[in-house]
């Protein structure tokens, strides 16, 4: 493993904070489209 | 210190001074003061509660652990987004409805009071003192935190560094209140996501690129790679209990209760947690590119990885740029902190038990004068670097999280929940925390937060079933 990320560290790196990232996202753009003007 | 760092810093607290001045011309009211009159936009909001919540530990502390232990403080970021992202999502809005239909309350204390129709003022007491000791310590940690940093990289003195720091700190809050701290903190902000960009990309490029810099960590010690490197469940878990805190920090939830409207909350969560999250992955890629930088003559300190490399890397004048970060970083911190103890002093024990009738303007005095009050016990706590506040900021943070946490949740989610079913949770949640840090081996090895969380919600639902049912709720002013 010399040299590289073990994958199990790409995947804790990768995955959950932009997730979050993209739930918020989807949440403000789901948001934008039932509020009233 | 070289001279185009001291004048970048000078260069900076002059600015913070100028937005105390300009924010003290706003300032009419003690809602103002404290609250900056809820009129926060959501940029202001996201940034100031970002900058409040991340202390040095952003620039300091989580690089000096990735650069110490490796990628397995990875662990501690995500367990903080997820919890900074369901605090945005389902806290922060129906905060900023529910404490302006509980008589307009301005702090989490009255807020508490108000919401539970608590004749006996306990919980406010209560709250109240538990804000003031904790965030005394808090503020004292911080000072003392930046001080001996200051003493140890740039040669200033200790006591000269923590006087000078505290000084410019209480200026601005001192004259500006909530809206000094809270664009100063927008500006702290903006800095520490600039510096936390900068700094590991132009580190990667200088060791030769992302491959060149894994391969260097991996010959200099493999287990920095791996996320699970020396870590059990236990530890895991712990590291990611961090994230529940936030749904008791008085100092972050104050921000949502300053929002404009809770109509302004989405934009605000989304400018917030995409800084937050940027900012985390900056400080994990500052911490990681400083093992292979350092490879070859490791640094004494871990904490001082991000002042190393910014030294190493840049000339003296963009460096200072960088290093103002870390000024800001415990700046915007210990600020917001001050303001919401001065809040707990002023409206909280002075207007609710002293003088009901205080006019505005004699209570803004008293919220300044608090400031000061509260600033000297720091700075006289702080004085010996030697003393041990720095080992209790883990239990304030955890004293918070565990024992007004479950309390705001409820209380936003929950309409059977009663006086005594929050008196219990407050009770419960801070005994465990106290009684369960101290003990070691086992189960309690979890961070104490944890298990206080837990018996803290269990007792709220207990007590409160064992309670008469509340009356409907209504405002205090009858909307």
């Amino acid at each position: 493993m010399e040299g590289q990320l073990p994958l199990a560290t790409w995947v804790v790196l990768l995955i959950p904070m932009p997730l979050v990232l993209i739930l918020t996202v989807v949440s403000y753009v789901a948001g934008k489209g039932t509020r009233r003007p | 210190m070289s001279g185009p760092v001291l004048a970048t810093f000078v260069i900076y607290l002059v600015g913070m001074l100028g937005l105390g001045f300009v924010a003290y011309r706003s300032t009419r009211n003690l809602s103002d003061y404290i609250l900056g009159g809820r009129r926060l936009g959501s940029a202001v909001a996201a940034l100031s509660a970002g900058a409040s919540d991340m202390s040095g530990w952003l620039l300091l502390g989580l690089p000096g652990a990735v650069y110490a232990a490796g990628l397995n403080q990875l662990w501690i970021a995500v367990g903080l987004v997820i919890g900074a992202y369901l605090n945005w999502q389902f806290i922060a809005g129906r905060l900023r409805r529910d404490t302006e239909r509980a008589g307009d309350a301005l702090t989490l204390p009255d807020y508490f009071e108000n919401r539970f129709r608590d004749g006996t003022r306990l919980l406010r007491i209560l709250s109240a003192i538990l804000i003031l000791f904790f965030f005394t310590i808090y503020t004292a940690a911080g000072l003392v935190g930046g001080a001996i940093l200051f003493e140890k990289s740039f040669g200033l003195s200790y006591q000269a560094a923590l006087v000078m720091g505290t000084l410019v700190i209480v200026c601005y809050t001192f004259i500006g209140g909530f809206l000094a701290v809270s664009w100063t903190d927008f500006v702290q902000g903006l800095l520490m996501f600039v510096a936390l960009i900068v700094t590991p990309i132009i580190a990667i490029q200088e060791l030769g690129g992302w491959h060149a810099t894994v391969g260097r960590i991996g010959i200099a010690d493999p287990r920095h790679l791996d996320v699970f490197a020396n870590m059990t469940g236990i530890g895991i878990v712990s590291l990611m209990a961090w994230g529940l805190g936030y749904f008791g920090q008085p100092h972050i939830l104050a921000r949502f209760m300053a929002v404009r409207s809770a109509a302004d909350v989405p934009a605000a969560r989304l400018i917030g947690m995409g800084w937050m999250v940027i900012c985390l992955y900056g400080a994990i890629f500052t911490g990681f590119v400083a093992i292979a930088y350092f490879a070859g003559a490791p640094l004494k300190n871990p904490e001082t990885a991000f002042i190393a490399l910014t030294q190493a890397l840049f000339n003296p004048w963009v460096a200072g740029f960088l290093l103002t970060a870390i000024l800001a970083a415990i700046m915007s911190t210990v600020d917001s902190q001050l303001l919401v103890s001065s809040s707990a002093l002023t409206e909280d024990l002075y207007r609710a038990f002293f003088r009901k009738e205080a006019s505005e303007r004699e209570l803004i005095w008293i919220g300044r004068a608090s400031v000061i009050a509260i600033a000297l016990i720091a700075v006289t706590l702080a004085l010996d670097p030697e003393s041990r506040v720095l080992s209790l900021v883990a239990y304030a943070w955890a004293g918070f999280g565990a024992s007004f946490g479950p309390i705001v949740i409820f209380s936003l989610f929950w309409q059977r929940m009663t006086a005594k079913g929050a008196l219990a949770g407050m009770v419960t949640g801070a005994v465990t925390v106290v009684v369960w840090a101290p003990i070691k081996g086992g189960v309690f090895e979890i961070y104490e937060l944890l298990p206080g969380f837990i018996l803290a919600s269990a007792a709220i639902v207990i007590a409160s079933l064992m309670d008469k049912p509340p009356a409907p709720r209504t405002s205090r002013n009858g909307s």
